[in-house]
């Protein structure tokens, strides 16, 4: 009996505690917390707000994600890094192996055959970014600096005058390939020779190891830009690892990957600042139909007015003259 | 004294909870991925554990094996556990609510976890006073903790090296816990020299 009793105050007492919380507020913080997730997802998506992850841009992706109904690998523009940036946030494995970079298609901007463009705008309604300038039957451009490449604009041009082209060579993102294991170049074997040689006594054997992983953040932490570039490490290596070919490829990773996300959040306030563009633009034009709406009923209430008056008018007349009509009738 | 020592350094080294019982490897595998998830969960386990084994202990030894058939005292417990790490999180957000906000995302995951229930019962075969069960629960603590620390630096080490296709990925943080189970049984044996 008194078992029982523990065990229904147990059990209460279990109830109890878990309503406790929930009352204040401790553990239900679910929907606070995906909106969060959401935000850190839309600032590791390359923001290129092109679809082709089947969502309508990056932040719905984002929000898919976070709510498990897409994967993380659909994103097609941010390529290998973005999974696994998303993949180390929401504490997933990544599927891809690790040690192999796939080979990923350098951004593209679009560009406007501009002797072939008829001024259409359709374009420019298509533009995610407002990448592009033009005026109905003038025409169009595409602003380098603002395109990210997201194709978009492709489908609605109605003569084909739009293709996708390299960026321009001024750009200041040049990546350099990663080197490929040569014929004489050995495993580290840690000797240490590199780190005596190093002039700005970095640890060229743990820069190369975080390189060779990608794992550019490592490096970056280990001082990788205080790299002079002076090669003194790859000459005294006993295993022929050609080291500062590895430098080269993460610092110019890393700053590509800086201007990538710099791009991006330009990319996300251009689309936000567009979107409430279209916005004001609907609600005006709401305001506008409404008010003329209200001119237009007015006019009419004037009209009917007008004709009740001239009826009135008339029939008074009637009533002053009724023998001009008496007579007719005779 | 010597012998709480000796409850102590048990619990934590030589009947260590996840690399001798095998027990709690989900949040060691799950949260030893990053520094500070890792270290939420030490401070985690170090804040509860110790409260739960000691009432446990009292629930056990004054109601539970008086009262409640034999069949029910896991249920009991179960329950007792999670209204313990429950209601000791509302006083940990009280009085040290820079604590509470750190642990308190892993509350959910932790209420009914292998971890706890497991040093609670094997409480049962070592402990005989109140005292003793609050050492051994602050000692599997501090058991798990230094585990998980020392597993998230081998992981961090794990980046570099080529493994094997075959062994990558989980197969490997099997492979190291196992290696490292096999040099905490090194300790095993250890008495008290008199």
């Amino acid at each position: 009996m008194i078992g029982i009793t523990l065990i229904v105050i147990l059990f209460a007492g279990l109830v109890g505690t878990l309503r406790l919380y929930e009352h204040l507020n401790l553990i239900n913080q679910s929907d606070n917390q995906t909106g969060r997730i959401v935000e850190h997802i839309d600032n590791l998506l390359p923001q290129t707000q092109c679809g082709q992850c089947h969502f309508d841009g990056c932040r719905p992706y984002a929000a898919a994600i976070a709510s498990g109904r897409a994967n993380i690998d659909q994103c097609p523009p941010g390529g290998q890094h973005t999974i696994r940036a998303i993949a180390d946030l929401l504490g997933q494995e990544t599927r891809l192996p690790s040690h192999q970079t796939q080979h990923e298609l350098p951004p593209m901007v679009a560009r406007i055959d501009e002797d072939l463009c008829i001024g259409c705008v359709k374009c420019i309604q298509a533009c995610p970014v407002d990448a592009i300038v033009g005026a109905p039957k003038q025409m169009h451009t595409v602003i380098d600096q603002y395109c990210t490449g997201c194709e978009l604009c492709l489908p609605p041009c109605p003569v084909n005058c739009i293709s996708m082209d390299l960026l321009p060579s001024h750009s200041p993102v040049k990546i350099e390939n990663k080197p490929q294991p040569g014929r004489y170049e050995m495993p580290c074997i840690g000797c240490g020779d590199c780190f005596k040689a190093c002039p700005v006594d970095l640890m060229p054997q743990e820069l190369f190891r975080y390189s060779r992983i990608d794992n550019f953040l490592e490096s970056r932490e280990k001082n990788l830009f205080d790299c002079i570039e002076c090669d003194d490490c790859s000459k005294v290596c006993p295993s022929h690892i050609p080291l500062l070919d590895y430098f080269k490829y993460a610092k110019s990773q890393i700053v590509a990957r800086e201007h990538q996300h710099e791009q991006a959040s330009l990319a996300r306030g251009r689309m936000q600042a567009r979107n409430q563009r279209i916005l004001t633009n609907k609600q005006r034009r709401h305001v506008q139909n409404v008010t003329q709406n209200t001119a237009d009923n007015s006019k009419q209430d004037d009209k009917l007015t007008y004709i009740q008056e001239a009826v009135s008018r008339t029939l008074k007349k009637r009533a002053d003259k009724p023998n001009l009509y008496q007579g007719n009738n005779d | 004294m010597g012998e709480l020592l000796l409850i102590f350094i048990s619990a934590g080294l030589v009947n260590n909870i996840v690399l001798t019982h095998m027990l709690g490897v989900d949040p060691l595998i799950a949260t030893s991925k990053k520094n500070g998830a890792a270290a939420d969960t030490c401070l985690f386990m170090i804040s509860t554990m110790p409260v739960v084994t000691a009432i446990t202990y009292l629930f056990d030894f004054y109601l539970f094996s008086r009262f409640i058939a034999d069949y029910m005292q896991l249920t009991a417990t179960v329950m007792l556990i999670v209204i313990t790490v429950l209601v000791n999180g509302l006083i940990l957000q009280r009085l040290l609510p820079q604590l509470f906000l750190r642990i308190e995302k892993i509350i959910p995951l932790m209420l009914v976890n292998s971890t706890l229930l497991g040093v609670v019962l094997f409480e049962n075969n070592h402990i005989n006073s109140f005292i003793s069960a609050l050492l051994y629960g602050l000692g599997s603590a501090m058991g798990f903790s230094l585990v998980l620390m020392m597993f998230v630096s081998i992981r961090k080490r794990l980046n570099h090296p080529d493994i094997p296709r075959p062994f990558q990925g989980v197969a490997i943080l099997f492979i190291t816990l196992g290696l490292l189970s096999m040099g905490f049984l090194g300790l095993s044996g250890i008495t008290l020299a008199r």
